[in-house]
Order: C-alpha cells, then structure tokens, then sequence
C-alpha cells in the first residue's frame, strides 16, 4: 500500500512528532517473551523488567499458555505475550523475508510476514490480531482504500486540541497506493485560517482538495479519541474507538467525496 | 597531495580547513533555487557543503548516464562550479551505497534484484533488509561484481569530479562507499555466507593461519586446505571447547576484515580513476565496536579517516559525547561525517528543536573536530532542518545554527585540545568475545524481539575454573567509566588499537581485558606504565595472546588481584571486577585529582583548552533542572558561552544551574 517511491515533503515537525511518539509508545507496549528449544524452556524476558523467572517448565501448548499468561498478567500492564521457539522463528522468517517481492509495497509484505509468524510451533503470540506497523492497521486500511477509493484522492486526517490542530497528514492516494504524505505545512496560512476545530472540518478538506487538485476524504477527531486509538493494541479494539467516538458526535469521517465527488464534503451523521 | 589530514581539520595547501558542513542535495531541490539555498547555508555561519552522488540517480540504464543532459538538477558539474563561485569548498559521497531514503539506497534496481549477488543468511538465504517503503536483498561486499559495475559509473564521474578537484575546484574530500557494515545488522551470524563471501573467509584464514596445520590444530580439525574451513552459523554451545571459540572469534573478525577488504576494494577504484588527489574517508553508521574497526580501516583500506554517524535525541546525547571520545582516541580526525540535522520520517522519534539544542554541541563535548549537519537543507523523506528545500530558513531552527557558527569562531575551536586525564579502554578482544554469542538474526527478528534475547552471557569455561567471561569484561568496562563519570575526570575511550603516543597523553589507563589480548596492545600498555603511567586492568590479567600463546607482558612482574605494583615509573592494580575505593586510593596515593569537580557526580563534565583559554562543558543528562557547584582550587569565574535558549546569561562563579538535558559550556577565567 505504501508506494515504494512513496513522496514525503512539508512535514511539521512537531505534528510528526507528535505523531510518531504515539506509534512508538503503541509498539513499545509491555510485553512477556517466552523463549523454547522444541518445548524446553531457555528464557522469559518482561521488556519492562528485564529477564524473569520462566512461567512453566515446558512449553505443551504455546498458544494456550499464551493466553493464560496474559490473562494472569494483564492486571501488571502486560499488553500482550509471545512465546518463540527461537531456532525456528529463525528459520521461519528467514524464508519468509527471502521470499518477499522487492517490487511490492514494503506494508503488504510487512503484512505477509506477519502472518507467517504464525506458523505452529514457531511462534505464539497472545492477543491475536491484525499486522500493525507503526500502530496502524495496515490490512484494514489497504482493504478500504481498495474498496473506497478513486484512482486519485488524498485522505486527511485532523486532530484537534481544542481549536488548535494538533496534528495533521495528507495522504495522497493513487491506484490503491499512497504516493506521497505531507502535513498541514503543505498548506498556507490563509488555507487554514478558518479551520479552528473539528466542526471547520470543510474548510480543511477543500483545500486540501484545490492543494491536489484531487477529491479529499478525512478523519477528524480530537486529541484524547485519537491518542486512545493509536495506543490500541489491536485492530478490533481501534475499530470499536473509532465507532464509538463517531457515535458519541467526537469525531467526524468525511466520506462523501469518494461517493460522489463533485457533491463536496458531506458529514457523517451518527445514526444515521 | 597537496591536502592533508590534520587531528583537526585539512591542511590545504598550508591553510587548515575546519571541517564544520551542511548536506544539500542538489538534485532534490530545483536547480533555480541552488543559488539562493548556497547564499542560505552561507549566512548561517558555514563554507563547507556535503552532498551525495547518487549512482542510481545518475544510472538511466546500465552504461548510460544523465549527469544533466536530460533532467537540469543532475547537472552536478553546473552545482560544484556555484559552489566554487559562491566560495564554498565541497565534500562528496559517491557511493556505491547512498541510503539517504532512496527506494534503492542508491543502487541501481538491476544490482539489488539479482539474488547471484545477494549477501546470504546463515540458512543460505537472501538476506533482506526491509527500509521504509521498501524491501531489497542486500548485495555481497565480497562480491566482485559490485566493484565491477560502480567502476563502470566511477568511470563516467570521473571527469566530471576531475574538474573540480583541489586545486582546480571546490572538492576537498570523497567518501567512499556509506556506513558500509551489514546494513544495520551487525550480528556475526547473520550473514554473509554467500560463495563470494566464503572464498574471502578462506583467503582471510590463508592470510592470519599462513599453513592449514596451524588453523587445524587451533580449530581442533583436519582439513586439508582454507576452502574446507566451513563457516560458523551459530554461536557455541554452553560448555564448548576453545577449539569451538576461536573458530568463532576467527569468524568474527572474518566480518571485520570483510568491511577493510571492501573499502579498500573500493578506495582503490577511486584512486585508478584519478580521485586520489584528495583524502577519502568513510563513516560507520555509529557502533565503534567489532564488526567497526575504526584504526584498521585507516590503516589497511586507504582510508585517510574515518568517522561515526549520529542522529540522537536529547537523552541520548551521551552516546555521542563517547563517540567523540573515541574517535578524538583512534582517528586521524575525529569527525561526524553526519550528525543530525532534523531526522527521517518513519521509524524513529522525530528530533524536534528540543533535541537538536540539546545536541548540538555533544560532538564537541567528546572532542570533535569536524561534524557534517545532515541535513542542512530538507528534501523528500525529511524534515526539521534549519532551511526547507528552497533554501528558506525555519527561523528557531537555523538560529541554532548561526549560534553553533559563532561558538566555533569565538572558541577558536580550530586550536581546542581536549584535557583527557584518563582513557578508558574496552578491548576489542573482549568485544569480539562477546560478539561471539549472538544469535542468528534476520531483520524481522531485530524490529520484533529485544536485543537482550538475541545474546546469551557467553561462558569462559573454555579457560577453565573463575576465568571471568565477556560479560564481566563488558561489565569492568562500564564500571570504570562510570567511575571517570562521576569523579568528573576527563576522559578518552578506546580499544586495542590504541598507540602508544596516544596513551602517553594520559595520566591513568583503565583497560577491560579478557584472559587473551592482542600481544602489541600488552606490550604498550607495559610501556605506558613504566614510564610513570597509571594502569588499572581487568577483570583477567591476560595469559594468552590473541593468537592464544603464553603472553608474557606480566608475567615477570607476579601481580596479584586487588594489589597495585610498581612498574617502572608507575604502577599497575589489576581488580577481578572494577573497585572504585581501591582505584581512588591509587589515585590519591598518586595525586592524581580531576582538576574540576561538580556536587553534582551525575552531571557529566568534559574539560577543553583552546589558545590558553579552559572550557568547560558540562551536560545534565536528567528530564528535570539540576543545580551544582563547582568545585576548583583558586578563585575563578565562569563566563557563559553556550547555553539553552535566547540568552548566554551573567557570568557566574560556582553555583550553575543547567535545564533538563542541556549542554552548557562556559570559560573558566581565573581570578586574582
């Protein structure tokens, strides 16, 4: 999905890092690693704490104990589990990552080898869920833009602190694949004079749209709901986030310009 | 040639030329605003650019080049006649490898999709590195091929570069090849094993073993010929003989012999194309432990220095200050060839304003000479430098920079010396004896699993009861310097290629060392003692060469642990793990006291002079406002010349105060 000539300019760099803070934290979540030879237990390491005394004697069933280990550790923050046959897991990736396709986007073979992971025997990781890479759900995400999305549009994303936007990305989309990324620099102060929250959402999207020359589609939501949806660690979970603060009125996904671009951007009504 | 290497700068044609630059990529930015992006990076402060040369860029097909015929901001000769009209000198990385967020890091797609030249993993397999938006399997440098088809681009360069190489242009300096080193996995066992890589391992073992007898009975086999040596793919078992070990450790330094033989392939292409007449140097991308060898690549790959990139936030800043540290120990000139100007976007914490203050003056902290700000000017894939990529200034941003400028011109750090009292030596022996117990590793592993699973303690088994292991040896190492630290001595860092002249420099040596040691290092560290120096050595006093012979350094001199000797005009203490009272009271006894002192043992403190002038850096590596005293003999006031935010401040005298993470340097005026 991501274009491997993929174009990143006008990047603000306190929004990316605002941005890439959050990635970071939802990928530095608490985790227990489990480490086997064939069943026979080598090693338990907390990536708060450090190495730990191991859990079982043997490994029998490394998905079930998995998830028995994390229920019985999620009270301690524990975020999820991984128990590894390291010899395999080894040999396992090392097949996978030969085998990827240097001409397909790096997320769709990040995806693949994700799920190869799993794999019996290899590795056990506990909750299951959908690839993430930088705290995105790459799958879901390609998935939409397959289904939704003209051959060229641009997605903008706007999270506001108030009246203030906190962060922003204009993702510009071609044929399925993200083709460049930018953030509000991209635009002039006067294209943003009128944007002071997410009810201003319009004036963001239409110049974005005259910026592209490109039919544009966003998310626009507040600080707290987007922070709670990055940090998610799962795609279901996010899925859930997302539904819910559309619900409650917090946010706003502004898809009308897919549907029929010359209409304009049109609100999504909870409920409706 | 009429450039040469000085510890701080170039000495061209008799004029020294402080190596303080900015990247600026000609090809990213529209060849109308080159003009104004110079004038830009003039005003805050700089003479000297850097740019890559991309081969990829440049390559429309195999044997067919557009240096400007096709697309005007290719034009590099037009870009380096602007530098030289604009009074700039130039530094310029030709590659093979460029990296800098290219898709192909520079290399054209033909090379990179071709598995025949892959670097294989330890299961035989192309091994992949996953950069960004995109994937490719890595090429073997071992691989002939590869030097074959760069010469080919090398070849249509070449006139280009010829014009504008000192004297006849702005062109100083070529780096050869890019942080060149595995691609970011520098695990012994996870690559190279492919057939040009292994042909070199049996020339490597023809070269260190000279007769197959030798390498048999050090490997405990027989085999009849270097081609038969296999190649280790995994580090040994708990318990293993030291037949299992030195095959080992011979693969390991196989990995570094790997990255000499190929830049010095490589700096020989340069000099057969004509691009000899100025230095050539090499940057790795940050680690200066094995499989990065810092002294031999200046010794054996023509290499005329070589330096350490970095790109740390402002809680790391101490990292760099070490780097400094060794380089200012190792290198010709200890130099930064990039160092972090704003930051790429995926995958890291971008570095904000915050983080750049903060780090601005880290290099110089450990002794710097020479730091390459990339980048100077953004372009596609970048973001938070001090001028976009039209050449306009990002205002708090490039501030920084004119300050930077300044500090340089009113330290006169051209003529700054560090005031090291003491080096800290971590030896390579110790860190290839470590390096041996690491697991197999491809990319994947790297990003999913935490580095400590990747490496088991290792055991020194192989040398019988109570010999410490690498583990320890890492451990005396840490300790001792920790110990400088916060005793607020000055200090360098090296590793066993450390020179005699070099240690003379220093009054005290504390030297982590495994039970086998590099005979020359031994030897000088004996010299260094026996004229008046101060050794501390440990956690094993070496029994064994590297080469696993009787070493006889010591032997005379009947050391026992805990007890300092005299030797010569000094003295060694050799600690089985580091004491710091048995160390002070060796200090003591032999006056040796840090000349300035903090209240504060967690602030770090690193002393310069600079034209009789005493500077005093000092770094707050906490998330919170720390105060200190400090603490001299005599009367003396502290002048303010760098700090965070707009303003320097009063001169003060011995109560400071520095803010969350800052560097804060100040003159120490003695007072009557």
């Amino acid at each position: 999905m991501l274009s491997r000539h993929c174009h990143i300019e006008d990047i603000d760099p306190i929004q990316w890092k605002r941005l890439s803070n959050l990635s970071i934290a939802q990928e530095a979540s608490r985790r227990l690693i489990v480490t086997h030879h064939g069943g026979k237990l080598d090693r338990c390491f907390d990536t708060v704490s450090g190495e730990c005394a191991p859990p079982f004697a043997e490994i029998s069933d490394a998905q079930g104990q998995a998830e028995a280990l994390l229920a019985g550790r999620a009270a301690d923050g524990v975020k999820s589990v991984w128990i590894v046959d390291l010899e395999a897991y080894h040999g396992e990736l090392s097949a996978v990552q030969a085998g990827l396709d240097p001409l397909a986007p790096s997320t769709k073979q990040l995806a693949r080898e994700w799920e190869k992971r799993w794999v019996e025997g290899v590795c056990a990781v506990a909750p299951r869920s959908e690839f993430l890479h930088h705290g995105l759900p790459w799958v879901s995400l390609e998935r939409f833009v397959a289904k939704m999305a003209p051959e060229a549009c641009v997605f903008v994303l706007g999270v506001f602190d108030g009246g203030t936007l906190w962060a922003s990305l204009f993702v510009r989309i071609r044929n399925a694949e993200l083709v460049g990324v930018s953030t509000s620099v991209a635009l002039t102060k006067d294209d943003l004079r009128d944007v002071s929250g997410i009810e201003s959402h319009p004036f963001l999207l239409s110049a974005v749209a005259q910026r592209y020359q490109h039919p544009a589609f966003g998310w626009f939501c507040g600080r707290e709901d987007f922070e709670a949806w990055m940090l998610a660690s799962g795609s279901e979970e996010k899925a859930r986030l997302f539904q819910e603060s559309l619900v409650a009125g917090r946010s706003v996904f502004d898809f009308a310009a897919l549907l029929a671009p010359a209409a304009g951007p049109t609100e999504v009504s909870p409920g409706a | 040639m009429s450039i040469k290497v000085r510890y701080n700068g170039l000495e061209i044609d008799g004029n020294l030329l402080s190596l303080f630059s900015g990247s600026f990529h000609y090809w990213r930015s529209p060849r109308e605003a080159w003009g104004f992006i110079f004038d830009q990076v003039k005003s805050l402060g700089f003479q000297v650019v850097e740019t890559y040369v991309p081969w990829s860029v440049h390559e429309i097909q195999a044997g067919d080049f557009d240096f400007g015929r096709i697309d005007p901001r290719k034009d590099l000769d037009a870009w380096l006649t602007l530098a030289a009209q604009k009074g700039f000198k130039v530094l310029l990385r030709p590659g093979p490898c460029i990296n800098s967020e290219l898709a192909d890091f520079g290399y054209p797609e033909r090379i990179l999709f071709d598995p025949e030249r892959a670097a294989l993993d330890a299961e035989g397999r192309p091994v992949v590195l996953t950069h960004q938006s995109s994937s490719f399997a890595v090429p073997s440098y071992a691989d002939e091929r590869l030097f074959e088809d760069f010469d080919v681009y090398l070849r249509a360069l070449a006139p280009v570069l010829q014009k504008h190489l000192h004297p006849n242009g702005p062109v100083v300096a070529l780096q050869v090849d890019n942080e060149l080193g595995y691609f970011f996995n520098p695990e012994p066992y996870a690559t190279d094993y492919s057939p040009a890589s292994l042909k070199l391992w049996a020339h490597f073992l023809d070269l260190k073993y000279r007769q197959i007898s030798h390498l048999n009975r050090a490997w405990g086999v027989k085999i009849r010929s270097f081609e038969d040596a296999s190649a280790p793919r995994r580090a040994p078992e708990s318990g293993a003989a030291l037949s299992e070990l030195r095959k080992r450790l011979d693969w390991v330094e196989y990995k570094e012999y790997q990255v000499q033989w190929a830049l010095g392939r490589l700096s020989e292409l340069y000099r057969s194309r004509g691009l000899g007449a100025v230095p050539l140097f090499h940057n790795f991308y940050g680690p200066w432990t094995t499989p990065f060898n810092v002294a031999d690549v200046e010794a054996d790959a023509g290499i005329d220095f070589c330096g350490l990139d970095a790109y740390p936030h402002a809680e790391t800043a101490l990292d760099v200050v070490d780097q400094a540290r060794f380089l200012g120990a190792t290198s010709r000139l200890a130099y930064f060839p990039e160092y972090g100007a704003g930051s790429w976007p995926f995958g890291i914490r971008a570095r904000d304003l915050h983080d750049q203050e903060c780090t601005m003056l880290a290099p110089l902290m450990g002794g710097a000479r020479g730091v390459n700000f990339y980048m100077l000017v953004e372009r596609d894939r970048w973001l938070g430098s001090p001028l976009d990529n039209l050449g306009r200034r990002r205002e708090e941003n490039a501030r920084l920079f004119d300050r930077f400028n300044a500090f340089l011109r009113e330290t006169e750090w051209a003529k700054a010396t560090p005031l090291n009292q003491g080096l800290v030596l971590f030896s390579r022996e110790a860190q290839q004896w470590e390096s041996v117990y690491g697991a197999p590793s491809t990319y994947a592993e790297l990003r999913a699993l935490p580095e400590a699973l990747l490496h088991s303690p290792g055991d020194a088994s192989a040398f019988g009861e109570g010999i410490p292991g690498p583990a320890q040896a890492r451990a005396f190492f840490k300790a001792a310097r920790a110990f400088c630290a916060g005793k607020h001595f000055s200090f360098s860092l090296a590793d066993s290629a450390v020179s005699t002249d070099r240690l003379k420099r220093h009054a005290f040596v504390f030297a982590a060392l495994p039970e086998f040691v590099d005979e020359g290092l031994a030897k000088r560290l004996r010299g260094f003692v026996e004229e008046g120096g101060l050794l501390v050595l440990g956690p094993s006093l070496p029994s064994l060469s590297s080469r696993f012979e009787p070493l006889k350094a010591f032997e005379d001199l009947a050391l026992t642990p805990g007890k300092a000797t005299a030797c010569g005009d000094g003295r060694i203490l050799w600690l089985k793990s580091f004491d710091e009272a048995a160390v002070a009271a060796l200090l003591r006894k032999s006056k040796v006291f840090a000349e300035t002192e903090l209240s504060d043992p967690s602030l770090e403190l690193a002393a310069h002079k600079s034209g009789g002038r005493m500077l005093l850096f000092v770094r707050n590596p906490h998330a919170e406002e720390r105060p200190a005293k400090v603490l001299r003999e005599g009367k003396f006031v502290l002048k303010p010349l760098w700090a965070s935010g707009k303003f320097l401040g009063a001169v003060e005298e011995r109560d400071v105060v520095l803010a969350p993470h800052e560097i804060k340097v100040w003159e120490v005026i003695p007072v009557a």
